[in-house]
């Protein structure tokens, strides 16, 4: 009896510890968290510069459609665009495209971060008529990215910080290497933060998955297996009509889809706990996800559903993949950079006979008078 | 030690928010139920921010193309009153879906804009839709008459205030593209058409694209009352006219 009363008032001391020592300790998941915040800032990027040309009539001064539902809607999004001429849209979105290659490349990550999930926001909110569940996504994904540490692996940052290291004493204030993507705070506070972006990323995501199974499997059109179907006649689901009548003409195709993506949803949750199940969903997720953005012309939502997925990956298969990339890519990088030399080699010679040849004859000329 | 009461505290705040956020997406990501609806006053906070779309992929998908048409009345120079043809101003649209993998958003702003402007058109009663329906082509009235007309059926404030938003929005785009397909036109009326066809019934999927054109059923047609021309400003329609120029 006094040992359970013992172990009773030990519990929320053990309970401190465990957090503190799951909370606090290295951060997890970090090539996941890069890979991720590669994934989602194309996502951004390909999504700004495929509807560059057609912004005006999207989110811009042509909008007219968007109107009704900019002036009913009760979502307090942010209005920074809010009837702006076409050149202050222009640059905006020209900014916005920058900072999401900027957090695509790693380059001053936190600061492009910060800047992209803004500029989204703003961007998208101004037509809500046209968005998708992808842009809630990645709404949710820039902002959680925020608390995560996501440049330590294939970033810009990363190599700066590299070099900083090796170069000097480390001596550098505050406020340049927070501009630098570099660790402000304690070791202890930045894993802390990274950790509590991981929980609610995550978290986030299995919802999203299990809740969308659940809505569908309660929807008749589901049930009767003709949801996929229905949605590959649409025009605006079919942009290569004959691949959607192939698809869809094939009983069995439909039913493996319908499965894979009602199962994919509804079991992504419990499917994570077991190593070989993990891999199972994973590339099926990854699967389903690259097949609907051909079928149904949705690869940007497509890349972002695909990056969150990233973050399931174990660290040691993507330093084995890493791993096998380099010693992939090195050879591809060497003859590339050889070939650049030749380039230049040729390119200089054939100045030498041309250009620089004339400019020679000229210069003599003119000497000579 | 100040640095342990300082993670302790970290710790503390950072699990019982965690564990807050945790609920509260629960409960707001499902779908709708007795107890999220309970909690929903304490889940606010999730939005607009947190807020997660749990209807991912089409749970419940529209099975039927819908387009939206366009047409104007005009005075020809000899002074009588000519109508154009009808615009199917879906057609220009898709033309950013069809055959690219990378389409552009403004593809498909009609056919998302299809069905809000249905609702609201049946939110009226049926007198005011009538109302709505029979304006004069000859002299279509003004917004503001439009609008008492309405209400002096007894029609609900709220209602023909949205039904109103979006007849302007769609009499605006459809003065844009009118005068984009016929600028030297001086319209006297602008009215659009809504139309749906539902897709190949799933049966009929195997057919020749004969045997499946005609499977289909009837299309369902809808044509607005006339409404005054409303153009845009210039910088509007010159972007409207560039957007119908690329892709008609």
């Amino acid at each position: 009896m006094i040992e359970l009363g013992h172990r009773l008032i030990e519990a929320p001391r053990r309970w401190v510890v465990a957090a503190e020592e799951w909370l606090l300790a290295e951060p997890r998941a970090i090539h996941g968290a890069a890979l991720c915040r590669i994934g989602t800032a194309l996502s951004v990027l390909g999504l700004l510069v495929a509807n560059f040309s057609s912004r005006d009539v999207w989110v811009g001064q042509a909008s007219i459609w968007a109107q009704p539902v900019r002036e009913l809607s009760q979502f307090p999004e942010l209005a920074l665009l809010d009837g702006v001429s076409g050149d202050i849209l222009t640059a905006f979105y020209a900014v916005t495209i920058a900072a999401a290659l900027a957090m695509a490349l790693g380059w001053h990550t936190k600061a492009a971060n910060i800047v992209t999930l803004v500029g989204f926001i703003a961007i998208v909110a101004q037509n809500p008529v046209v968005g998708d569940e992808g842009d809630n996504l990645l709404r949710i994904t820039l902002l959680w990215l925020l608390l995560m540490q996501t440049a330590d692996f294939w970033s810009l940052d990363a190599r700066r910080r590299e070099r900083r290291v090796a170069a000097t004493d480390g001596s550098v204030s505050a406020m340049r290497q927070a501009w630098d993507g570099e660790r402000v705070f304690p070791p202890w506070l930045s894993a802390g933060l990274h950790h509590v972006g991981l929980i609610g990323l995550i978290t986030q995501t299995i919802l999203l998955f299990t809740a969308g199974g659940l809505d569908k499997v309660s929807q008749g059109v589901w049930q009767r297996g003709t949801a996929l179907y229905s949605t590959m006649q649409l025009p605006e689901f079919r942009p290569y009509p004959g691949l959607s009548d192939a698809v869809s003409s094939s009983s069995v195709v439909l039913a493996l889809l319908t499965y894979v993506v009602l199962l994919t949803q509804l079991f992504f949750g419990p499917l994570l706990l077991n190593p070989i199940t993990r891999r199972i969903v994973l590339f099926l997720t990854i699967a389903v996800n690259i097949v609907l953005a051909v079928l149904l012309a949705l690869p940007w939502s497509s890349l972002a559903f695909i990056a969150l997925t990233g973050l399931f990956v174990s660290g040691e298969t993507y330093e084995r993949l890493d791993e096998w990339l380099r010693a992939t890519a090195a050879p591809v990088g060497d003859w590339l950079v050889l070939r650049w030399y030749d380039m230049q080699d040729l390119s200089a010679a054939v100045l030498d006979r041309t250009l620089w040849a004339v400019v020679d004859r000229v210069r003599a000329g003119a000497s000579r008078r | 030690m100040p640095r342990v009461s300082l993670r302790s505290l970290f710790i503390a705040v950072a699990v019982i928010m965690a564990g807050f956020q945790l609920v509260a997406v629960t409960l707001a990501a499902l779908p709708p139920n007795r107890y999220s609806d309970a909690a929903a006053p304490r889940t606010s906070y999730l939005a607009p921010y947190f807020t997660q779309n749990w209807r991912l992929f089409a749970p419940s998908p529209v099975a039927e193309d819908r387009e939206v048409w366009f047409q104007g009345t005009y005075t020809a120079a000899d002074g009588s009153v000519k109508t154009t043809a009808w615009v199917d101003w879906t057609a220009v649209e898709l033309d950013l879906v069809q055959h690219r993998l990378v389409g552009g958003r403004a593809g498909y702003v009609t056919s998302k804009l299809y069905g809000p402007l249905g609702q609201a058109y049946r939110g009226l009663g049926t007198a005011e839709r009538e109302t709505a329906d029979e304006t004069p082509q000859d002299s279509p009235p003004r917004w503001a008459q439009l609008r008492a007309d309405l209400l002096a059926g007894g029609a609900s404030p709220g209602r023909v205030s949205t039904f109103l938003l979006y007849e302007q929005a769609t009499a605006r785009l459809a003065t844009d593209v009118l005068l984009s397909r016929w600028p030297d036109r001086e319209l006297t009326a602008v009215r659009y058409r809504l139309r749906s066809a539902p897709v190949v019934p799933y049966e009929s999927r195997s057919g020749t694209a004969a045997e499946r054109a005609a499977s289909r059923p009837e299309a369902t047609e809808r044509d607005s009352g006339w409404r005054r021309p409303t153009p845009g400003t210039a910088a509007e329609r010159r972007t409207v006219a560039s957007f119908d120029r690329r892709h008609r």
